[in-house]
Parts: structure tokens; sequence; C-alpha cells
């Protein structure tokens, strides 16, 4: 890096570096705003005010942000996580748990409609436990198995909402 | 009728047995979401809100409203028995209060709290009653302009004033904003935002957005130093109970915090952080044993748990006479008015009067079922901590999956929540506070339908925004709360910017 860009950087610390992509999302996603506004489709009729500009005024407020919270992180104050006290060191994230969480949760929104409510609540329910630690395979099974059973009948015979029954339509559908 | 006659109405409708019974679930609910961390008021009203299809309105408003008062009950004994706030209304009672149970004194200040809760409740349910009614009146005239203005204060204020950093707060808002922006324009039909997709098109339900950035922002979160956390719970030493000496110290601060705790919840002051902490620096100022304070201070708790519970109270009031929310749960209560169609503000107190009082009233029959549920039963609240923690966050982000689902029966709404629930964490993780994005989708396409029909009024002269006392006194207020010290800091800024 030129002396120059170093210097801009000095004060940023491994925390701020994360934040500053997410300080450069926020302008694209201004620029975005304003994009898809310039470019949309106004149906015919007579309006005082256009629909463009209330979002202008959005993609504008959004920008402006951005560029604060540069001239923020660049000036070394990065964003103190939630729960830590200004000063804290910096804890790289735990990218292994947070996969396992995704995986579960993308999971349910997979298996939802195909198989049906319990077999997703089984999969997010256990593959959760499993990242935050639970080891007891067969226990956490049958509790798994249990919470989507009872959440599923409580939720569909007892509060009359519809979820997919999926592979046990013959069994649990009307 | 007077005001009093329609609360006797009120009571007399909450007194059938099935709004008894929806508020004592509400109740019972409303205290487990609030000893149970990692799930809030917002979140379980958000999940619970598919019963709006089948449930009569008056039941389901009191059993919400029910849960939002429990909740903070519930609260106080997490974060005084576990040292982790379940809301950040809590923060502060966690301070004293875990110091205090470490030093065996946990029964007093569980007890201080609950007492101090249903003590500022009661009073500040009282207020409401009396002034929501009275702001109704004055907010009936009010002019599309001016409630623009209205709308602008809030996101200044809840924006700034939450979380430590004011950008941050901005940020927040103003990620909700464009969130709120997706699908058509009501007025042109003018698309926005929505890809081509057709599920877009309605815009993006804000009960899956509440859902996912407090539940799978959470769960992503907490998995992300899942290595660095420890979880223990105190014992509860003794019972829970006061001494003479602990009444002595505790009642003038439950009153202080009532008085702190109400008119912050009224105006947009952006939910129960800042109240508590006013209160929390007001205990701290006055108390006679201030080395004690940082030890297990029991004004340090008896004050910021009336302050939180006043606040609430406080924070119906917007809510119910001017339809607009200033906390996150407040706007989740917003939603399911509008689920049966019901538009709160001015005009709720007119037509939907027995609704309305029956809930008033339900909030005083709440408060003392909480009272009851938190004082001898404290103990059975005190088991549910020793759930394992694998278990409870996967428990909630199912009941979170399915309540995503459940209100449209919709896949969008999932894929929806999985993205909105990536950007919880990644604002937990950059420390920026959730609720101002919540106030954002929520006030924002109001802002707008509001800042059209003024112009409208006006053929399109924009003069008309800042037009009228009511509009130029709310600006002023936000020039001098809001941007002067921004600016300032902006000013102290790029001066040590030019001395370096």
């Amino acid at each position: 890096m030129s002396p120059k860009l170093t210097s801009i950087f000095s004060k940023v610390d491994q925390a701020g570096k994360g934040e500053l992509v997410f300080a450069g999302s926020l302008l694209l996603l201004g620029i975005f705003v304003a994009w898809d506004t310039f470019r949309m489709d106004i149906p015919q009729g007579n309006t005082i005010v256009s629909p463009r500009t209330f979002p202008y005024i959005v993609a504008a407020f959004v920008c402006l942000v951005s560029v604060g919270l540069f001239i923020d992180i660049l000036s070394g104050k990065s964003g103190v996580p939630e729960g830590d006290q200004p000063g804290d060191p910096f804890r790289r994230p735990d990218y292994k748990t947070m996969a396992i969480v995704m995986c579960a949760i993308g999971g349910y929104v997979v298996l939802l409609e195909k198989a049906g409510f319990i077999i997703a609540a089984l999969t997010s329910f256990w593959g959760v436990a499993f990242a935050f630690g639970s080891r007891k395979y067969l226990k956490d099974f049958v509790i798994s198995a249990l919470f989507s059973v009872i959440v599923f009948v409580a939720f569909t015979r007892g509060l009359k909402i519809t979820l997919p029954a999926g592979i046990f339509q013959s069994i649990l559908g009307k | 009728m007077g005001n009093f006659d329609l609360l006797l109405a009120g009571f007399a409708t909450a007194f059938t047995a099935t709004n008894l019974l929806f508020g004592l679930a509400g109740t019972f609910l409303g205290t487990l979401v609030g000893v149970l961390p990692g799930i809030g008021p917002a979140l379980a009203i958000a999940l619970l809100l598919p019963i709006t299809l089948t449930v009569q309105p008056t039941s389901a408003l009191i059993m919400f409203a029910s849960i939002y008062y429990g909740a903070m009950y519930g609260g106080s004994t997490t974060s005084i028995l576990l040292n982790t706030p379940g809301e950040s209304g809590s923060v502060m009672t966690a301070l004293e209060g875990n110091k205090m149970a470490k030093a065996g004194r946990a029964g007093a200040a569980l007890a201080t709290a609950a007492i101090g809760s249903f003590f500022a409740g009661t009073f500040a349910t009282l207020f409401l009653a009396f002034g929501a009614p009275a702001l109704a009146d004055i907010a009936i005239t009010i002019q599309p302009a001016g409630y623009l203005s209205l709308i602008i204060l809030a996101f200044a204020t809840v924006g700034t004033l939450l979380g430590n950093s004011l950008l941050r707060g901005l940020a927040s808002l103003a990620v909700g904003l464009v969130i709120g922006l997706v699908g058509a324009d009501l007025q042109s039909g003018a698309l926005r935002m929505t890809f081509g997709n057709l599920n877009a098109i309605d815009g993006i339900e804000t009960v899956t957005v509440i859902v996912a950035i407090f539940a799978f922002g959470e769960a992503l979160f907490l998995a992300s130093r899942f290595k660095h956390e420890v979880w223990s719970a105190m014992p509860v030493g003794g019972k829970a109970w006061m001494t003479r000496e602990d009444w002595r110290r505790s009642w003038k601060p439950w009153i202080r915090g009532t008085l702190i705790g109400f008119p912050l919840g009224v105006i947009p002051a952006g939910g129960s952080e800042v109240p508590t902490f006013l209160s929390y620096a007001v205990e701290k100022k006055l108390s006679k044993n201030k080395d004690e304070f940082g030890k297990g201070a029991i004004e340090g708790v008896a004050g910021p748990e009336a302050a939180n519970n006043a606040n609430a109270a406080g924070a119906l009031v917007p809510l119910l006479a001017l339809g607009l929310p200033t906390s996150a749960t407040a706007a989740v209560v917003l939603v399911a008015f509008q689920a049966y169609q019901i538009q709160p503000g001015p005009m709720l107190f007119v037509t939907n009067p027995e609704m309305v009082w029956g809930l008033i009233a339900s909030l005083f029959i709440g408060n003392t079922l909480l009272l009851v549920m938190n004082l001898p039963f404290i103990r059975f609240w005190v088991q549910l901590l020793k759930i394992p923690r694998p278990y409870l966050y996967a428990g909630i982000t199912t009941f979170a999956l399915l309540g995503a689902y459940a209100l449209n029966n919709s896949v969008f709404d999932l894929q929806v929540a999985l993205a909105v629930g990536l950007i919880g964490y990644f604002f937990r993780r950059f420390g920026v506070p959730l609720t101002p994005l919540i106030i954002g989708v929520i006030l924002g396409p109001l802002a707008e339908v509001q800042f059209k029909r003024a112009l409208q009024i006006s053929q399109g002269d924009p003069s008309i925004l800042v037009a009228g006392p009511m509009t130029k006194i709310l600006y002023s207020i936000l020039i001098l709360v809001v941007i002067t010290p921004m600016a300032m800091r902006f000013k102290a800024k790029i001066r040590s910017k030019i001395s370096e």
C-alpha cells in the first residue's frame, strides 16, 4: 500500500475493517435505491407528488449516513458489538457454529413444503441444538421430534393455523 | 360518559371469562419470554400474530398487552440472576441486581423489582387511562404536515438516542426505510425494488422482519461468539421478600422511576434504554449510600425497574392516541391492530371504545396477576433458567421459523426472513441498534402517505411542510435536541483533525 493509503487506514483496527465493508454495502444500497427509482415504470395518471420523490429522499439519506460511517470508522471509531464494552478485544467470529446454524435454518426452508412441518422443524431444532454444542444424539433426536409434533398439533388443532403436513399427510391431514 | 365510567365499562369487558383467560395467558407467556434469554416481548408477540386470524380482536390485544407488561417483570429476574439482561430495559437492573444476588440478596432484589414494577405499572396505567384520550382529543385536529413532522421527530429521536453511536442508529433507520419502500406505491401503483418478484408487490411483511431480525439475527450472533460465552444462574438466596430497611430505601426510587419512565415513554425517546439509564443516574446521585453503588445498591434496582414498567405504559399513549409506535414492542402491537383492520390513532377512542377501554382495564388486572406470579412463584421461573442452552435456542429458532411462515403460508416470507436475519447479525456485530430499523419499516410508508397528502392539499407547494405552529415547534425541537449536538460533535472532530 502506498504510504498515503496506509495513513488513511492507520487508525482502523481489525474490527473496523469488517465494518468498512458494512459501510460500503450501505453506500451500495443507497445507490441501488436511487438507480431503481430512476428506472421505475410509472403507470399513467396524474399525481401531484411523483412516486419517485420519497425513494430519492431515502436514497440520499442512506448514502449520507454511509459516508458518515466511513468518516467515523476511518477516524478510529468502530462500532462496539452488542454486549461488549468499548475497548474489549476483537474476537474472531466462530464461523463454523454460524455455518451450522445457517444450514439448520436453510434446511427448514427447503424441507417445509416438500417434507412437511414436522420433518422441517425436527431438522432445524436438532441442527441448532447441535450447533450450540449438544452431542447427546439420541436424546436430542427424541426432544426434537417431540417438540415438532407437539408444536404441530398445538398450532394446527389448537389454534387452527394451517401448516404443511407433508409426508404425514395420510396420518395428520384432514 | 366520562372517562371514569368508560374505564369501569372496560373492567366489565376485561372481566369476561374469555378475556380474563387471554389476559392470564398473556401475563404467563410474557413472564416466560421475559425470563428466557434470547426472546423478548416484541418477538413473542410477533410469533403469536397468526392467532389474529382466529381470535377476537379484544381478546388478542389484551393478551399482547399483557405479554408486553409481563416481559418487564420476567426480564428483571434474568438480569438479576444471570447478569444477561434479556432486553434493553433490564441492562441497568443487572448492574446492581446481579451484585446483590452475588452477595446473597437475590430475594430482596427480585422483590423490589417486582413490587416496584407493580407500583409503577399501576400508576402509569392510570396516567395512560386519562392521558391517552386527552391526547387523542388534541390529535384529531393534526394536519398531514403536522403528522409528518411528528414522524420525522420520532425517526430522529429513535435513531439517535439508541445505542452508543448516533450514526449507527441512523444507519439502522435508513435500512428500515429502504425495506419499507419495497412493493407497489399505494397511489400510483409503480413497483419499487421488487426485482420482478410477484410476492414482493405487497411489500415486505413487517412481522417477518421483526421475527427474523430478533430470532435469527440473535441465533447467528450467539453462534458467532459461542466459544466465548459462559452461562450460569445464581441460586435465589432466601425468600423473595424485603426487610423494613429495604422498603425504606425502595419507595422513593419507585416514585421517581415512575415519574421518569412514563413521560419518556410518551415522547418518542426510543424505548426503555434512556429512562432506565436516567433513573439509575438519578438514584446514584441522590443516594446516601453512594459507595454501595456498583456493589449492589437496592436503589439501583428499584428505580430503573419502576422506570422500565412506567415506560412501557407510557409508550402505549402515543400508540393508542396517535398510531405512533415508539418502541419495537409497541410497533408489533400496532401491526396486531392493523391485522384486524383497526388503525390506532385519534379516532380509536371513538370507533372502538369497548376494545380500547377493555385493553386498559385488563392492564390493571394483568399487573396485579403479575405481582402474584412473580413473588410467591418466583422459584418456578428460576427453574426455567436451567433449560439447557442448546435446546433453548433450538426452540426459539424453530418457533421463529414457524412464525415467519404461518402468517401468509409463504416460502417467500421465509427467504426474506433469512436475508433479514443476516442483516440482524451484522447489525449486532457492528453495534448497530435494531429498533430504529423496525420503526423505519413501519413508519416509513406512513411518512410517505402523510408527505403526499400534505403536498396534495397545497397543490405541490412544499412550504406547507413547515406551515402552522405544530410543525414549527416540532422542527425546532428537532434542531435543538438532535441536530445541534450532532453539528457540535462534527465541528469538534474537524477541529481535532486540523490540529493534528
